[in-house]
Protein backbone atom coordinates (compact mmCIF):
# COMPACT_ATOMS: atom_id res chain seq x y z
CA UNK A 1 0.00 0.00 0.00
CA UNK A 2 2.70 2.44 1.00
CA UNK A 3 4.85 2.06 -2.16
CA UNK A 4 1.78 2.65 -4.31
CA UNK A 5 0.95 5.77 -2.35
CA UNK A 6 4.49 7.10 -2.78
CA UNK A 7 4.30 6.47 -6.52
CA UNK A 8 1.09 8.42 -6.80
CA UNK A 9 2.63 11.31 -4.93
CA UNK A 10 5.64 11.28 -7.16
CA UNK A 11 3.52 11.39 -10.29
CA UNK A 12 1.37 14.13 -8.92
CA UNK A 13 4.38 16.34 -8.32
CA UNK A 14 5.26 16.45 -12.00
CA UNK A 15 2.16 18.01 -13.48
CA UNK A 16 3.95 19.85 -16.23
CA UNK A 17 4.93 16.61 -17.92
CA UNK A 18 1.47 16.16 -19.26
CA UNK A 19 -0.08 19.59 -19.55
CA UNK A 20 0.47 22.71 -21.52
CA UNK A 21 0.56 23.81 -25.09
CA UNK A 22 3.97 25.26 -25.63
CA UNK A 23 6.62 26.75 -23.47
CA UNK A 24 9.90 28.45 -23.10
CA UNK A 25 11.91 28.27 -19.95
CA UNK A 26 11.33 31.43 -18.00
CA UNK A 27 10.96 32.51 -14.44
CA UNK A 28 10.32 35.69 -12.48
CA UNK A 29 13.95 36.78 -12.77
CA UNK A 30 14.28 36.14 -16.49
CA UNK A 31 11.02 38.04 -17.07
CA UNK A 32 12.89 41.21 -16.08
CA UNK A 33 15.18 40.96 -19.08
CA UNK A 34 12.53 39.40 -21.29
CA UNK A 35 11.60 35.75 -21.53
CA UNK A 36 13.27 33.76 -24.27
CA UNK A 37 10.87 32.66 -26.95
CA UNK A 38 11.65 29.03 -27.53
CA UNK A 39 9.88 26.63 -29.83
CA UNK A 40 10.63 23.57 -31.84
CA UNK A 41 9.68 21.51 -34.83
CA UNK A 42 10.50 18.23 -36.44
CA UNK A 43 12.27 18.42 -39.79
CA UNK A 44 13.04 15.06 -41.38
CA UNK A 45 15.33 13.13 -39.05
CA UNK A 46 16.05 16.05 -36.69
CA UNK A 47 14.29 17.93 -33.96
CA UNK A 48 15.00 21.63 -34.40
CA UNK A 49 14.76 23.96 -31.45
CA UNK A 50 14.80 27.67 -32.06
CA UNK A 51 14.86 30.56 -29.67
CA UNK A 52 14.91 34.32 -29.61
CA UNK A 53 16.07 36.33 -26.69
CA UNK A 54 16.30 40.08 -26.40
CA UNK A 55 19.55 40.78 -24.65
CA UNK A 56 20.44 43.72 -22.53
CA UNK A 57 23.56 45.37 -23.84
CA UNK A 58 26.16 46.79 -21.51
CA UNK A 59 28.78 48.38 -23.71
CA UNK A 60 32.25 48.47 -22.31
CA UNK A 61 31.30 46.51 -19.23
CA UNK A 62 32.98 43.28 -18.43
CA UNK A 63 29.67 41.73 -17.63
CA UNK A 64 28.70 41.50 -21.26
CA UNK A 65 30.49 38.33 -22.17
CA UNK A 66 30.86 35.24 -20.09
CA UNK A 67 34.27 34.53 -21.57
CA UNK A 68 33.23 31.64 -23.74
CA UNK A 69 31.31 33.41 -26.45
CA UNK A 70 31.84 31.81 -29.80
CA UNK A 71 34.13 33.55 -32.26
CA UNK A 72 32.38 36.02 -34.45
CA UNK A 73 29.52 36.62 -32.05
CA UNK A 74 30.64 40.19 -31.71
CA UNK A 75 32.88 42.49 -33.65
CA UNK A 76 34.81 45.65 -32.94
CA UNK A 77 33.34 47.69 -30.18
CA UNK A 78 29.81 46.37 -30.49
CA UNK A 79 28.23 44.75 -27.47
CA UNK A 80 28.89 41.09 -27.02
CA UNK A 81 25.92 38.87 -26.44
CA UNK A 82 26.05 37.84 -22.83
CA UNK A 83 25.45 34.22 -23.69
CA UNK A 84 27.42 32.12 -26.15
CA UNK A 85 25.87 31.27 -29.45
CA UNK A 86 26.52 27.59 -29.85
CA UNK A 87 24.90 24.54 -31.42
CA UNK A 88 25.46 25.95 -34.66
CA UNK A 89 23.81 26.03 -37.91
CA UNK A 90 26.02 28.36 -39.84
CA UNK A 91 24.13 31.45 -40.76
CA UNK A 92 21.31 30.75 -38.37
CA UNK A 93 23.16 31.42 -35.16
CA UNK A 94 23.74 35.09 -34.81
CA UNK A 95 23.27 38.12 -32.69
CA UNK A 96 21.65 41.00 -34.38
CA UNK A 97 21.43 44.57 -33.23
CA UNK A 98 18.04 46.07 -33.78
CA UNK A 99 17.47 49.72 -34.41
CA UNK A 100 13.96 50.44 -33.41
CA UNK A 101 12.51 53.91 -33.11
CA UNK A 102 13.34 55.11 -29.65
CA UNK A 103 10.52 55.70 -27.24
CA UNK A 104 12.62 57.70 -24.87
CA UNK A 105 12.49 55.16 -22.09
CA UNK A 106 15.84 53.55 -22.75
CA UNK A 107 19.24 54.98 -23.26
CA UNK A 108 19.71 55.56 -27.00
CA UNK A 109 23.31 54.42 -26.81
CA UNK A 110 22.30 50.91 -25.82
CA UNK A 111 20.25 49.23 -28.50
CA UNK A 112 18.57 45.99 -27.53
CA UNK A 113 20.26 42.96 -28.96
CA UNK A 114 18.16 40.09 -30.19
CA UNK A 115 19.93 36.79 -30.09
CA UNK A 116 18.55 34.03 -32.25
CA UNK A 117 19.69 30.49 -32.03
CA UNK A 118 18.81 27.20 -33.65
CA UNK A 119 19.90 23.83 -32.42
CA UNK A 120 19.43 20.54 -34.23
CA UNK A 121 19.07 17.33 -32.25
CA UNK A 122 19.26 13.96 -33.93
CA UNK A 123 18.35 10.68 -32.29
CA UNK A 124 20.89 7.91 -32.10
CA UNK A 125 20.62 5.73 -35.19
CA UNK A 126 18.64 2.55 -34.58
CA UNK A 127 20.11 -0.83 -35.55
CA UNK A 128 18.35 -3.86 -36.90
CA UNK A 129 19.34 -7.51 -36.86
CA UNK A 130 17.87 -10.76 -38.10
CA UNK A 131 17.70 -14.42 -37.21
CA UNK A 132 19.12 -16.43 -38.84
CA UNK A 133 21.91 -13.94 -39.43
CA UNK A 134 22.21 -13.20 -43.14
CA UNK A 135 20.04 -15.95 -44.53
CA UNK A 136 16.52 -17.25 -44.44
CA UNK A 137 14.58 -20.34 -45.34
CA UNK A 138 11.83 -19.95 -47.90
CA UNK A 139 8.50 -20.67 -46.29
CA UNK A 140 9.76 -20.32 -42.70
CA UNK A 141 9.61 -17.20 -40.51
CA UNK A 142 12.70 -15.00 -40.42
CA UNK A 143 12.92 -12.99 -37.21
CA UNK A 144 13.79 -9.30 -37.61
CA UNK A 145 14.29 -7.06 -34.60
CA UNK A 146 15.40 -3.49 -33.91
CA UNK A 147 17.65 -2.18 -31.18
CA UNK A 148 16.76 1.29 -30.02
CA UNK A 149 15.01 2.91 -27.10
CA UNK A 150 13.99 6.14 -25.44
CA UNK A 151 16.99 8.40 -25.04
CA UNK A 152 17.87 12.01 -24.35
CA UNK A 153 20.16 14.11 -26.55
CA UNK A 154 21.54 17.20 -24.84
CA UNK A 155 22.84 20.47 -26.22
CA UNK A 156 22.55 24.18 -25.66
CA UNK A 157 20.24 26.86 -26.97
CA UNK A 158 20.78 30.54 -26.29
CA UNK A 159 23.56 29.50 -23.93
CA UNK A 160 21.22 27.46 -21.72
CA UNK A 161 20.93 23.70 -21.58
CA UNK A 162 18.38 22.18 -23.92
CA UNK A 163 17.45 18.52 -24.16
CA UNK A 164 15.41 16.50 -26.58
CA UNK A 165 13.95 13.16 -25.55
CA UNK A 166 13.32 10.72 -28.38
CA UNK A 167 10.91 7.81 -27.99
CA UNK A 168 10.61 5.12 -30.68
CA UNK A 169 6.97 4.53 -31.50
CA UNK A 170 6.88 2.78 -34.87
CA UNK A 171 8.98 0.42 -36.96
CA UNK A 172 8.57 0.42 -40.73
CA UNK A 173 10.13 -2.62 -42.29
CA UNK A 174 10.55 -3.05 -46.03
CA UNK A 175 11.47 -6.66 -46.63
CA UNK A 176 12.84 -6.32 -50.15
CA UNK A 177 10.25 -8.66 -51.61
CA UNK A 178 7.76 -5.85 -52.30
CA UNK A 179 6.15 -6.30 -48.93
CA UNK A 180 6.34 -4.00 -45.95
CA UNK A 181 4.98 -3.69 -42.45
CA UNK A 182 4.56 -0.91 -39.93
CA UNK A 183 4.81 -2.40 -36.47
CA UNK A 184 4.55 -0.94 -33.00
CA UNK A 185 7.10 -3.28 -31.47
CA UNK A 186 10.85 -3.51 -32.09
CA UNK A 187 10.76 -7.27 -31.70
CA UNK A 188 13.37 -9.38 -29.95
CA UNK A 189 15.47 -12.46 -30.45
CA UNK A 190 13.88 -15.88 -30.41
CA UNK A 191 15.80 -16.57 -27.23
CA UNK A 192 14.53 -13.45 -25.50
CA UNK A 193 10.98 -14.29 -26.53
CA UNK A 194 11.35 -17.84 -25.24
CA UNK A 195 10.64 -19.30 -28.66
CA UNK A 196 12.27 -21.95 -30.79
CA UNK A 197 14.21 -21.07 -33.91
CA UNK A 198 12.01 -20.44 -36.96
CA UNK A 199 8.98 -19.78 -34.80
CA UNK A 200 6.82 -16.87 -35.89
CA UNK A 201 7.30 -13.66 -33.88
CA UNK A 202 5.45 -10.33 -33.89
CA UNK A 203 8.20 -9.02 -36.18
CA UNK A 204 8.96 -12.07 -38.31
CA UNK A 205 8.47 -12.31 -42.05
CA UNK A 206 8.14 -15.27 -44.39
CA UNK A 207 9.82 -15.15 -47.79
CA UNK A 208 8.12 -17.03 -50.59
CA UNK A 209 10.89 -17.20 -53.19
CA UNK A 210 14.63 -17.77 -53.16
CA UNK A 211 16.85 -14.79 -53.85
CA UNK A 212 18.90 -12.00 -52.33
CA UNK A 213 16.95 -9.41 -50.42
CA UNK A 214 17.79 -6.03 -48.93
CA UNK A 215 15.83 -5.36 -45.76
CA UNK A 216 15.35 -1.72 -44.78
CA UNK A 217 14.03 -0.35 -41.50
CA UNK A 218 12.88 3.14 -40.63
CA UNK A 219 12.14 3.89 -37.00
CA UNK A 220 9.63 6.56 -36.09
CA UNK A 221 10.42 8.65 -33.03
CA UNK A 222 8.33 11.15 -31.15
CA UNK A 223 10.27 14.00 -29.58
CA UNK A 224 9.89 16.19 -26.53
CA UNK A 225 12.12 19.05 -25.49
CA UNK A 226 12.94 21.00 -22.41
CA UNK A 227 14.79 24.26 -22.10
CA UNK A 228 16.86 25.46 -19.17
CA UNK A 229 15.84 22.54 -17.00
CA UNK A 230 12.13 23.23 -17.37
CA UNK A 231 9.29 20.87 -18.06
CA UNK A 232 9.09 18.56 -21.07
CA UNK A 233 7.04 19.71 -24.04
CA UNK A 234 6.04 17.56 -26.96
CA UNK A 235 6.87 18.44 -30.54
CA UNK A 236 4.18 17.58 -33.03
CA UNK A 237 4.90 14.98 -35.65
CA UNK A 238 7.36 12.10 -35.80
CA UNK A 239 10.94 11.79 -36.95
CA UNK A 240 11.74 9.00 -39.35
CA UNK A 241 15.25 7.65 -38.88
CA UNK A 242 16.70 4.91 -41.07
CA UNK A 243 18.48 1.96 -39.52
CA UNK A 244 21.22 -0.09 -41.16
CA UNK A 245 20.24 -2.17 -44.20
CA UNK A 246 20.45 -5.94 -44.04
CA UNK A 247 21.33 -8.08 -47.05
CA UNK A 248 20.31 -11.70 -46.83
CA UNK A 249 19.91 -14.73 -49.04
CA UNK A 250 16.78 -16.85 -49.04
CA UNK A 251 17.11 -20.46 -50.06
CA UNK A 252 14.77 -23.38 -50.13
CA UNK A 253 15.11 -25.74 -47.23
CA UNK A 254 16.93 -28.43 -49.17
CA UNK A 255 19.77 -26.15 -50.17
CA UNK A 256 20.34 -24.47 -46.84
CA UNK A 257 23.54 -25.14 -45.01
CA UNK A 258 22.85 -26.26 -41.49
CA UNK A 259 24.88 -25.75 -38.40
CA UNK A 260 24.85 -29.37 -37.33
CA UNK A 261 23.98 -32.78 -38.74
CA UNK A 262 20.20 -32.98 -38.86
CA UNK A 263 20.32 -36.70 -38.20
CA UNK A 264 22.08 -36.23 -34.88
CA UNK A 265 20.59 -32.81 -34.05
CA UNK A 266 17.12 -32.83 -35.60
CA UNK A 267 16.18 -29.58 -33.84
CA UNK A 268 19.13 -27.63 -35.23
CA UNK A 269 18.53 -24.58 -37.46
CA UNK A 270 17.09 -25.57 -40.78
CA UNK A 271 16.50 -29.22 -39.92
CA UNK B 1 -1.73 -34.51 31.02
CA UNK B 2 -1.97 -31.16 32.88
CA UNK B 3 1.79 -30.99 32.92
CA UNK B 4 1.92 -31.63 29.17
CA UNK B 5 -0.73 -29.00 28.63
CA UNK B 6 1.27 -26.46 30.60
CA UNK B 7 4.29 -27.30 28.52
CA UNK B 8 2.32 -26.80 25.33
CA UNK B 9 0.70 -23.59 26.48
CA UNK B 10 3.83 -21.91 27.73
CA UNK B 11 5.41 -21.33 24.27
CA UNK B 12 2.02 -20.26 22.95
CA UNK B 13 1.75 -17.58 25.60
CA UNK B 14 5.28 -16.50 24.82
CA UNK B 15 4.44 -16.35 21.11
CA UNK B 16 1.34 -14.25 21.68
CA UNK B 17 3.28 -11.94 23.96
CA UNK B 18 5.98 -11.58 21.31
CA UNK B 19 3.47 -10.93 18.57
CA UNK B 20 1.71 -8.37 20.67
CA UNK B 21 4.99 -6.66 21.37
CA UNK B 22 5.87 -6.66 17.66
CA UNK B 23 2.48 -5.39 16.68
CA UNK B 24 2.64 -2.49 19.07
CA UNK B 25 4.49 0.08 16.88
CA UNK B 26 2.57 -0.75 13.71
CA UNK B 27 -0.94 -0.97 15.04
CA UNK B 28 -3.66 0.32 12.78
CA UNK B 29 -4.67 3.93 13.16
CA UNK B 30 -7.75 4.51 15.26
CA UNK B 31 -10.94 4.99 13.26
CA UNK B 32 -11.04 8.71 13.92
CA UNK B 33 -7.67 9.25 12.18
CA UNK B 34 -9.11 9.81 8.65
CA UNK B 35 -11.28 12.61 9.92
CA UNK B 36 -8.15 14.40 11.13
CA UNK B 37 -6.71 14.09 7.59
CA UNK B 38 -9.59 15.86 5.96
CA UNK B 39 -8.60 17.86 2.88
CA UNK B 40 -6.66 20.90 3.90
CA UNK B 41 -8.47 23.03 1.38
CA UNK B 42 -12.20 22.60 1.47
CA UNK B 43 -12.70 24.44 -1.79
CA UNK B 44 -10.92 25.66 -4.90
CA UNK B 45 -11.16 29.18 -3.52
CA UNK B 46 -9.26 28.24 -0.37
CA UNK B 47 -6.52 26.52 -2.36
CA UNK B 48 -6.23 29.51 -4.69
CA UNK B 49 -6.06 31.92 -1.76
CA UNK B 50 -3.27 29.91 -0.10
CA UNK B 51 -1.33 29.66 -3.36
CA UNK B 52 -1.73 33.38 -4.04
CA UNK B 53 -0.49 34.30 -0.60
CA UNK B 54 2.54 32.01 -0.90
CA UNK B 55 3.35 33.26 -4.39
CA UNK B 56 3.15 36.91 -3.37
CA UNK B 57 5.58 36.26 -0.53
CA UNK B 58 7.91 34.50 -2.95
CA UNK B 59 7.62 37.34 -5.45
CA UNK B 60 8.44 39.93 -2.77
CA UNK B 61 11.62 38.03 -1.92
CA UNK B 62 12.49 37.71 -5.61
CA UNK B 63 12.00 41.47 -6.10
CA UNK B 64 14.22 42.23 -3.13
CA UNK B 65 16.98 40.01 -4.49
CA UNK B 66 16.96 41.25 -8.07
CA UNK B 67 16.99 44.88 -6.92
CA UNK B 68 20.05 44.45 -4.75
CA UNK B 69 23.10 42.72 -6.27
CA UNK B 70 24.45 42.02 -2.79
CA UNK B 71 21.29 40.52 -1.33
CA UNK B 72 21.75 36.97 -0.07
CA UNK B 73 19.74 34.24 -1.72
CA UNK B 74 18.85 32.35 1.45
CA UNK B 75 15.41 33.99 1.83
CA UNK B 76 14.54 32.77 -1.67
CA UNK B 77 15.75 29.30 -0.83
CA UNK B 78 13.23 29.20 2.00
CA UNK B 79 10.40 29.92 -0.41
CA UNK B 80 11.33 27.40 -3.09
CA UNK B 81 11.99 23.71 -3.60
CA UNK B 82 15.62 22.80 -4.15
CA UNK B 83 15.06 22.06 -7.86
CA UNK B 84 13.39 25.39 -8.53
CA UNK B 85 15.92 27.25 -6.44
CA UNK B 86 18.71 25.89 -8.65
CA UNK B 87 17.02 27.34 -11.72
CA UNK B 88 16.42 30.68 -10.04
CA UNK B 89 19.96 30.81 -8.73
CA UNK B 90 21.24 30.37 -12.29
CA UNK B 91 18.99 33.18 -13.53
CA UNK B 92 20.07 35.50 -10.73
CA UNK B 93 23.74 34.69 -11.23
CA UNK B 94 23.40 35.51 -14.91
CA UNK B 95 21.61 38.78 -14.16
CA UNK B 96 24.28 39.79 -11.66
CA UNK B 97 27.12 38.71 -13.96
CA UNK B 98 25.84 41.27 -16.44
CA UNK B 99 25.95 43.92 -13.74
CA UNK B 100 22.18 44.30 -13.82
CA UNK B 101 19.65 44.99 -11.13
CA UNK B 102 15.98 45.78 -11.11
CA UNK B 103 14.21 48.88 -9.91
CA UNK B 104 10.55 48.72 -9.00
CA UNK B 105 8.62 45.56 -8.37
CA UNK B 106 7.12 42.79 -10.44
CA UNK B 107 3.50 42.38 -9.47
CA UNK B 108 0.87 39.71 -9.60
CA UNK B 109 -1.69 40.97 -12.14
CA UNK B 110 -3.99 37.97 -11.88
CA UNK B 111 -3.95 34.36 -10.84
CA UNK B 112 -6.11 31.37 -11.83
CA UNK B 113 -6.28 27.94 -10.31
CA UNK B 114 -5.39 25.08 -12.60
CA UNK B 115 -5.54 22.21 -10.13
CA UNK B 116 -5.01 21.26 -6.53
CA UNK B 117 -4.62 17.91 -4.92
CA UNK B 118 -3.69 16.34 -1.64
CA UNK B 119 -2.38 12.83 -1.31
CA UNK B 120 -1.68 12.03 2.30
CA UNK B 121 0.34 14.97 3.55
CA UNK B 122 1.52 15.99 0.08
CA UNK B 123 -0.13 19.05 -1.36
CA UNK B 124 0.16 20.25 -4.92
CA UNK B 125 -1.40 23.41 -6.26
CA UNK B 126 -0.84 24.58 -9.82
CA UNK B 127 -1.87 28.09 -10.76
CA UNK B 128 -1.61 30.27 -13.82
CA UNK B 129 0.01 33.54 -12.91
CA UNK B 130 -0.06 36.72 -14.92
CA UNK B 131 3.09 38.53 -13.89
CA UNK B 132 3.31 42.26 -14.55
CA UNK B 133 6.85 43.58 -14.93
CA UNK B 134 5.86 46.91 -16.49
CA UNK B 135 6.78 48.93 -13.42
CA UNK B 136 10.27 47.49 -13.24
CA UNK B 137 13.31 48.95 -14.94
CA UNK B 138 16.62 47.25 -15.52
CA UNK B 139 19.64 49.25 -14.48
CA UNK B 140 23.27 48.58 -15.29
CA UNK B 141 26.21 49.14 -12.99
CA UNK B 142 26.26 52.88 -13.80
CA UNK B 143 22.57 53.27 -13.13
CA UNK B 144 21.67 53.53 -16.82
CA UNK B 145 18.24 52.25 -17.76
CA UNK B 146 18.91 49.29 -20.04
CA UNK B 147 15.40 47.84 -20.03
CA UNK B 148 14.84 46.13 -23.39
CA UNK B 149 12.40 48.23 -25.36
CA UNK B 150 10.47 45.25 -26.65
CA UNK B 151 10.32 43.41 -23.36
CA UNK B 152 6.86 42.00 -22.67
CA UNK B 153 5.09 43.93 -19.93
CA UNK B 154 3.25 40.84 -18.82
CA UNK B 155 4.28 37.22 -18.74
CA UNK B 156 1.96 34.25 -18.24
CA UNK B 157 3.49 31.62 -16.03
CA UNK B 158 2.37 28.23 -14.88
CA UNK B 159 3.45 27.93 -11.27
CA UNK B 160 3.47 24.78 -9.15
CA UNK B 161 3.40 25.06 -5.38
CA UNK B 162 3.94 22.23 -2.93
CA UNK B 163 4.16 22.02 0.82
CA UNK B 164 7.38 21.52 2.67
CA UNK B 165 7.63 18.09 4.19
CA UNK B 166 6.21 18.10 7.66
CA UNK B 167 4.72 21.55 7.29
CA UNK B 168 1.25 21.16 5.97
CA UNK B 169 0.45 24.80 5.51
CA UNK B 170 3.79 26.22 4.33
CA UNK B 171 3.61 26.29 0.55
CA UNK B 172 6.78 26.75 -1.47
CA UNK B 173 7.23 27.30 -5.20
CA UNK B 174 8.28 24.15 -7.01
CA UNK B 175 8.51 25.51 -10.53
CA UNK B 176 7.45 28.25 -12.89
CA UNK B 177 7.27 28.02 -16.65
CA UNK B 178 6.05 30.23 -19.41
CA UNK B 179 2.46 29.41 -20.21
CA UNK B 180 0.95 30.21 -23.57
CA UNK B 181 -2.17 28.17 -23.13
CA UNK B 182 -4.70 30.93 -23.40
CA UNK B 183 -4.49 32.73 -20.07
CA UNK B 184 -5.76 36.28 -20.37
CA UNK B 185 -2.52 38.10 -19.67
CA UNK B 186 -1.69 40.94 -21.99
Amino acid sequence: MMPMLLLLVSLALNPADSIGITSAGCDEVMALTGCPNVGGSIEGDSALLNGDLTMVGAPGSSGGGSGDSSPGAGSGGSPMPPMPCEEVFAGLCYGEGQDKPGDGTASPSIPPLTLSDVAAFRPQAPRQSMQPDGWMVVGLPTNFYARTGTHIVSGTLLGSPADVRFTPVGYRWRYGDSSAARLATPGATWQALGLREFDATPTSHVYRAPGTYVIELDVEFTAEYRFAGGAWWALSGVLVVPANDLVAVAGSAVTVLVDRDCATAPHGPGC
Amino acid sequence: MPRRLRLAVAPLVLLIATLTACAEPTRLPPPEEPAARAPLFASDEEALAAATEAYEEYLAVSNAITSNPDAPLAPLQEKTSSAHFENLEASITQLRAQGLRSEGSSALASVELQQHSQIGDEILIVVYVCLDVSSTRLLDQNGNDVTPRDRADRVALEVALINESGALRDLIVDGSETWTGGLNCS
